[in-house]
Protein backbone atom coordinates (compact mmCIF):
# COMPACT_ATOMS: atom_id res chain seq x y z
CA UNK A 1 0.00 0.00 0.00
CA UNK A 2 1.55 3.53 -1.02
CA UNK A 3 0.51 7.04 -0.46
CA UNK A 4 -1.93 6.65 1.53
CA UNK A 5 -3.58 9.51 3.49
CA UNK A 6 -2.46 10.23 7.18
CA UNK A 7 -4.93 8.51 9.53
CA UNK A 8 -6.83 11.37 11.18
CA UNK A 9 -8.08 11.91 7.21
CA UNK A 10 -9.37 8.42 7.39
CA UNK A 11 -10.53 8.77 10.84
CA UNK A 12 -12.91 11.71 9.89
CA UNK A 13 -14.17 9.66 7.31
CA UNK A 14 -15.47 6.32 8.83
CA UNK A 15 -18.78 6.19 10.72
CA UNK A 16 -18.74 5.76 14.23
CA UNK A 17 -18.36 1.49 14.74
CA UNK A 18 -20.08 0.85 17.85
CA UNK A 19 -19.75 -2.51 19.45
CA UNK A 20 -22.12 -3.41 22.54
CA UNK A 21 -20.60 -6.14 25.53
CA UNK A 22 -22.49 -7.45 28.87
CA UNK A 23 -22.74 -5.58 31.77
CA UNK A 24 -21.42 -8.12 33.93
CA UNK A 25 -17.56 -8.15 34.79
CA UNK A 26 -15.84 -8.93 37.56
CA UNK A 27 -13.62 -6.05 39.55
CA UNK A 28 -11.06 -5.86 37.70
CA UNK A 29 -8.91 -3.32 40.15
CA UNK A 30 -5.63 -4.73 40.29
CA UNK A 31 -1.65 -4.01 40.06
CA UNK A 32 -1.76 -4.59 36.55
CA UNK A 33 0.08 -2.15 34.14
CA UNK A 34 -2.51 0.36 33.40
CA UNK A 35 -3.47 2.28 30.17
CA UNK A 36 -0.43 0.03 28.33
CA UNK A 37 2.68 1.43 27.39
CA UNK A 38 3.82 4.50 29.58
CA UNK A 39 4.13 5.52 32.58
CA UNK A 40 1.40 8.16 33.25
CA UNK A 41 2.60 10.73 34.44
CA UNK A 42 1.96 14.57 34.78
CA UNK A 43 4.19 17.04 32.65
CA UNK A 44 5.11 19.91 34.76
CA UNK A 45 5.50 23.25 33.25
CA UNK A 46 3.59 22.46 29.79
CA UNK A 47 0.61 24.56 30.90
CA UNK A 48 -0.93 25.27 27.82
CA UNK A 49 -3.41 27.25 28.10
CA UNK A 50 -3.21 30.81 26.16
CA UNK A 51 -4.63 33.89 27.17
CA UNK A 52 -4.70 35.56 23.21
CA UNK A 53 -6.89 38.99 24.37
CA UNK A 54 -4.80 39.62 27.41
CA UNK A 55 -5.72 38.90 30.95
CA UNK A 56 -8.11 41.81 32.26
CA UNK A 57 -10.15 41.86 36.06
CA UNK A 58 -12.96 38.89 35.81
CA UNK A 59 -11.37 37.20 33.23
CA UNK A 60 -11.91 33.36 33.54
CA UNK A 61 -8.89 31.63 32.84
CA UNK A 62 -8.81 27.95 31.75
CA UNK A 63 -5.87 26.21 33.44
CA UNK A 64 -5.19 23.03 31.28
CA UNK A 65 -2.44 20.13 32.09
CA UNK A 66 -1.64 17.53 29.57
CA UNK A 67 -1.16 13.93 31.58
CA UNK A 68 0.97 11.59 28.90
CA UNK A 69 -0.96 7.86 28.49
CA UNK A 70 -1.12 6.21 25.75
CA UNK A 71 -3.77 4.39 23.95
CA UNK A 72 -6.57 6.50 24.80
CA UNK A 73 -9.70 5.26 23.19
CA UNK A 74 -12.41 7.26 24.64
CA UNK A 75 -13.09 9.78 27.50
CA UNK A 76 -15.96 10.70 29.91
CA UNK A 77 -16.66 12.85 32.80
CA UNK A 78 -17.71 10.73 35.71
CA UNK A 79 -18.54 14.59 37.41
CA UNK A 80 -17.08 17.71 37.60
CA UNK A 81 -14.03 16.71 39.02
CA UNK A 82 -12.80 13.35 37.74
CA UNK A 83 -12.33 12.36 33.83
CA UNK A 84 -12.59 8.22 33.23
CA UNK A 85 -10.28 7.23 30.17
CA UNK A 86 -10.76 4.09 28.53
CA UNK A 87 -7.68 2.18 26.54
CA UNK A 88 -7.20 -0.61 24.67
CA UNK A 89 -5.48 -2.10 28.42
CA UNK A 90 -7.72 -0.83 30.46
CA UNK A 91 -9.70 2.22 32.40
CA UNK A 92 -8.72 4.47 34.77
CA UNK A 93 -10.16 7.79 36.49
CA UNK A 94 -8.07 10.75 36.91
CA UNK A 95 -8.63 13.86 39.05
CA UNK A 96 -8.97 16.93 36.61
CA UNK A 97 -7.50 19.19 38.54
CA UNK A 98 -4.42 17.72 38.83
CA UNK A 99 -4.17 15.13 35.90
CA UNK A 100 -3.73 12.54 39.65
CA UNK A 101 -4.73 8.93 39.01
CA UNK A 102 -7.47 7.60 41.28
CA UNK A 103 -8.62 4.13 40.22
CA UNK A 104 -7.23 2.18 37.17
CA UNK A 105 -9.00 -1.23 36.30
CA UNK A 106 -7.05 -3.55 34.25
CA UNK A 107 -9.07 -4.72 31.00
CA UNK A 108 -7.72 -5.73 27.58
CA UNK A 109 -10.85 -7.22 26.12
CA UNK A 110 -12.72 -3.78 26.00
CA UNK A 111 -15.53 -5.32 28.17
CA UNK A 112 -15.56 -1.54 29.65
CA UNK A 113 -17.06 -0.14 26.28
CA UNK A 114 -20.64 -0.50 26.81
CA UNK A 115 -23.63 0.00 24.10
CA UNK A 116 -24.67 2.82 21.39
CA UNK A 117 -24.27 5.51 22.62
CA UNK A 118 -21.19 4.18 24.30
CA UNK A 119 -20.54 4.27 28.05
CA UNK A 120 -17.23 3.45 29.57
CA UNK A 121 -18.57 0.93 32.70
CA UNK A 122 -16.06 0.53 35.56
CA UNK A 123 -16.79 -1.03 38.91
CA UNK A 124 -17.85 0.54 41.89
CA UNK A 125 -19.48 0.51 45.19
CA UNK A 126 -23.00 0.39 43.51
CA UNK A 127 -21.85 -2.79 41.10
CA UNK A 128 -20.72 -1.06 37.24
CA UNK A 129 -20.67 2.73 37.14
CA UNK A 130 -21.89 3.47 33.25
CA UNK A 131 -20.33 6.89 32.43
CA UNK A 132 -21.22 9.03 28.98
CA UNK A 133 -18.00 8.86 26.69
CA UNK A 134 -16.58 9.88 23.52
CA UNK A 135 -13.72 8.39 21.53
CA UNK A 136 -12.62 6.41 18.50
CA UNK A 137 -15.57 4.74 18.03
CA UNK A 138 -18.20 7.45 18.45
CA UNK A 139 -20.34 9.23 21.51
CA UNK A 140 -20.18 12.98 21.91
CA UNK A 141 -19.08 14.66 25.51
CA UNK A 142 -21.00 18.45 25.66
CA UNK A 143 -19.54 21.12 23.04
CA UNK A 144 -20.33 24.06 25.05
CA UNK A 145 -21.52 25.39 28.51
CA UNK A 146 -24.16 26.82 30.70
CA UNK A 147 -21.71 29.98 30.73
CA UNK A 148 -20.81 30.69 27.20
CA UNK A 149 -17.90 28.41 26.29
CA UNK A 150 -17.70 26.37 23.01
CA UNK A 151 -14.96 24.07 21.90
CA UNK A 152 -14.03 23.94 18.45
CA UNK A 153 -11.36 21.79 16.80
CA UNK A 154 -9.03 23.35 15.09
CA UNK A 155 -5.48 21.95 13.05
CA UNK A 156 -3.98 20.65 15.41
CA UNK A 157 -5.59 20.61 18.87
CA UNK A 158 -8.59 22.64 20.17
CA UNK A 159 -10.01 26.06 20.90
CA UNK A 160 -11.94 27.22 23.95
CA UNK A 161 -13.84 30.24 23.41
CA UNK A 162 -16.42 32.30 25.19
CA UNK A 163 -17.33 36.46 24.14
CA UNK A 164 -15.27 38.83 25.60
CA UNK A 165 -13.13 36.34 27.34
CA UNK A 166 -9.47 35.01 26.36
CA UNK A 167 -8.92 32.23 24.32
CA UNK A 168 -7.76 28.76 25.55
CA UNK A 169 -5.38 27.03 22.80
CA UNK A 170 -4.40 22.99 23.12
CA UNK A 171 -1.89 22.06 20.75
CA UNK A 172 -1.32 18.45 20.53
CA UNK A 173 -0.70 16.85 16.64
CA UNK A 174 -1.14 13.20 17.75
CA UNK A 175 -4.20 11.32 16.58
CA UNK A 176 -7.68 12.66 18.03
CA UNK A 177 -10.12 11.12 20.09
CA UNK A 178 -12.30 12.90 21.55
CA UNK A 179 -13.31 16.56 23.42
CA UNK A 180 -15.90 18.05 25.44
CA UNK A 181 -17.08 19.60 28.72
CA UNK A 182 -18.07 18.25 31.57
CA UNK A 183 -21.79 18.20 32.58
CA UNK A 184 -21.59 21.17 34.81
CA UNK A 185 -18.79 23.05 32.29
CA UNK A 186 -16.42 23.65 35.07
CA UNK A 187 -13.76 20.83 33.30
CA UNK A 188 -12.75 20.09 29.76
CA UNK A 189 -11.00 17.65 28.48
CA UNK A 190 -9.21 16.84 24.48
CA UNK A 191 -7.95 13.26 23.89
CA UNK A 192 -5.29 12.59 21.73
CA UNK A 193 -4.35 8.29 21.21
CA UNK A 194 -0.92 9.40 23.50
CA UNK A 195 -2.29 12.66 25.76
CA UNK A 196 -5.32 13.82 27.57
CA UNK A 197 -5.46 17.59 28.07
CA UNK A 198 -7.34 18.49 31.35
CA UNK A 199 -8.86 21.93 31.84
CA UNK A 200 -10.60 23.43 34.74
CA UNK A 201 -11.68 27.24 35.78
CA UNK B 1 7.43 -10.21 33.35
CA UNK B 2 9.23 -9.15 30.05
CA UNK B 3 8.71 -11.12 26.68
CA UNK B 4 10.57 -11.43 23.51
CA UNK B 5 8.84 -9.86 21.20
CA UNK B 6 6.42 -11.88 18.48
CA UNK B 7 6.99 -11.90 14.50
CA UNK B 8 4.40 -9.71 13.60
CA UNK B 9 5.65 -7.27 16.36
CA UNK B 10 9.43 -7.00 15.23
CA UNK B 11 7.85 -7.36 11.57
CA UNK B 12 5.51 -4.20 12.69
CA UNK B 13 8.75 -2.31 14.54
CA UNK B 14 11.46 -2.55 11.97
CA UNK B 15 8.63 -1.77 8.95
CA UNK B 16 7.98 1.62 11.16
CA UNK B 17 11.65 2.26 11.50
CA UNK B 18 12.57 2.07 8.23
CA UNK B 19 11.43 5.54 7.46
CA UNK B 20 13.94 8.29 8.45
CA UNK B 21 12.89 10.75 10.84
CA UNK B 22 14.86 12.71 13.26
CA UNK B 23 16.10 10.68 16.49
CA UNK B 24 15.85 7.49 14.18
CA UNK B 25 19.15 5.64 15.07
CA UNK B 26 18.85 5.33 18.50
CA UNK B 27 15.10 3.65 18.18
CA UNK B 28 16.42 1.41 15.63
CA UNK B 29 19.47 0.11 17.84
CA UNK B 30 17.04 -0.02 20.62
CA UNK B 31 14.74 -2.17 19.06
CA UNK B 32 17.30 -5.03 17.73
CA UNK B 33 17.03 -5.79 21.52
CA UNK B 34 13.92 -4.80 22.62
CA UNK B 35 11.84 -6.82 24.68
CA UNK B 36 7.49 -6.76 25.40
CA UNK B 37 5.75 -6.62 28.50
CA UNK B 38 1.93 -7.14 28.06
CA UNK B 39 0.13 -8.72 25.17
CA UNK B 40 -2.86 -7.02 23.43
CA UNK B 41 -3.66 -3.79 21.17
CA UNK B 42 -0.84 -2.25 22.99
CA UNK B 43 2.49 -3.72 24.25
CA UNK B 44 4.96 -2.04 26.41
CA UNK B 45 8.83 -2.23 25.03
CA UNK B 46 11.32 -2.68 26.77
CA UNK B 47 15.11 -1.71 26.73
CA UNK B 48 18.04 -1.54 27.99
CA UNK B 49 18.04 1.85 30.34
CA UNK B 50 21.51 2.79 29.55
CA UNK B 51 20.92 2.62 25.94
CA UNK B 52 21.41 5.50 24.02
CA UNK B 53 18.45 8.27 23.81
CA UNK B 54 16.93 9.56 21.24
CA UNK B 55 15.89 13.02 20.53
CA UNK B 56 12.21 12.73 18.43
CA UNK B 57 10.18 15.83 17.89
CA UNK B 58 7.31 13.54 19.48
CA UNK B 59 6.20 11.33 21.49
CA UNK B 60 4.82 9.23 18.62
CA UNK B 61 7.38 10.12 16.08
CA UNK B 62 6.50 7.75 13.67
CA UNK B 63 2.90 6.09 12.93
CA UNK B 64 1.07 4.10 10.07
CA UNK B 65 -2.25 3.53 8.29
CA UNK B 66 -3.95 -0.19 8.52
CA UNK B 67 -6.55 -1.01 6.13
CA UNK B 68 -6.53 -4.47 5.03
CA UNK B 69 -7.10 -8.21 5.65
CA UNK B 70 -9.70 -7.33 7.87
CA UNK B 71 -7.81 -4.87 9.77
CA UNK B 72 -8.61 -1.61 9.90
CA UNK B 73 -7.26 1.15 11.92
CA UNK B 74 -3.61 2.73 12.59
CA UNK B 75 -0.10 1.74 14.43
CA UNK B 76 1.99 4.16 16.75
CA UNK B 77 5.12 4.03 17.84
CA UNK B 78 5.94 5.88 21.28
CA UNK B 79 9.20 7.18 22.70
CA UNK B 80 9.52 8.11 26.21
CA UNK B 81 12.45 9.97 27.46
CA UNK B 82 14.48 8.80 24.60
CA UNK B 83 13.57 5.29 24.73
CA UNK B 84 10.69 3.46 22.48
CA UNK B 85 8.10 2.27 25.12
CA UNK B 86 4.89 1.42 23.64
CA UNK B 87 3.43 -0.07 20.16
CA UNK B 88 -0.09 0.72 19.78
CA UNK B 89 -2.45 -0.96 17.03
CA UNK B 90 -5.79 1.54 17.31
CA UNK B 91 -8.59 -0.06 15.75
CA UNK B 92 -12.12 0.63 14.31
CA UNK B 93 -13.95 -3.18 13.35
CA UNK B 94 -16.59 -4.01 14.28
CA UNK B 95 -14.96 -6.83 16.67
CA UNK B 96 -11.85 -6.39 18.54
CA UNK B 97 -8.85 -7.72 16.55
CA UNK B 98 -6.92 -11.21 18.18
CA UNK B 99 -3.74 -10.14 16.70
CA UNK B 100 -1.21 -7.08 15.46
CA UNK B 101 -1.79 -6.63 11.80
CA UNK B 102 0.20 -8.48 9.24
CA UNK B 103 2.63 -5.77 7.19
CA UNK B 104 0.55 -6.50 4.15
CA UNK B 105 -2.47 -4.45 5.78
CA UNK B 106 0.52 -1.74 6.93
CA UNK B 107 0.88 1.30 4.88
CA UNK B 108 3.75 3.04 5.10
CA UNK B 109 5.00 4.78 7.78
CA UNK B 110 4.30 8.66 8.35
CA UNK B 111 7.19 10.09 10.12
CA UNK B 112 6.87 13.17 12.10
CA UNK B 113 9.80 15.66 10.61
CA UNK B 114 8.47 18.74 12.07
Amino acid sequence: MTNRAPPSLIESSRPARIKSYSLSRPNAEDAGGFLGPVEQRIRSGSIIAVAQDGYRGGMQQWRAIPVAIGGVVAVGFVDENQVIVGSHSGVGVFDVHTGARIKRTHDEDYSWYQGDPPFIGYPSGEGVTLVRAAGLWGGDLDQSTADGWTCRRVDGGSVLRAEGQPDCKIEDQEEYRAQGFSPGGSAFVYATSATIYLATH
Amino acid sequence: MARVLNAPEIAILEWLLSVDFPGVDQPRQQARQAAAERDGMIINLVVEPGAPRARVLQRVPVQAVVDGDGFDGGLLLYVDDGLLSALEYWWVTENPPAEMPPLSAVGNPIARLR
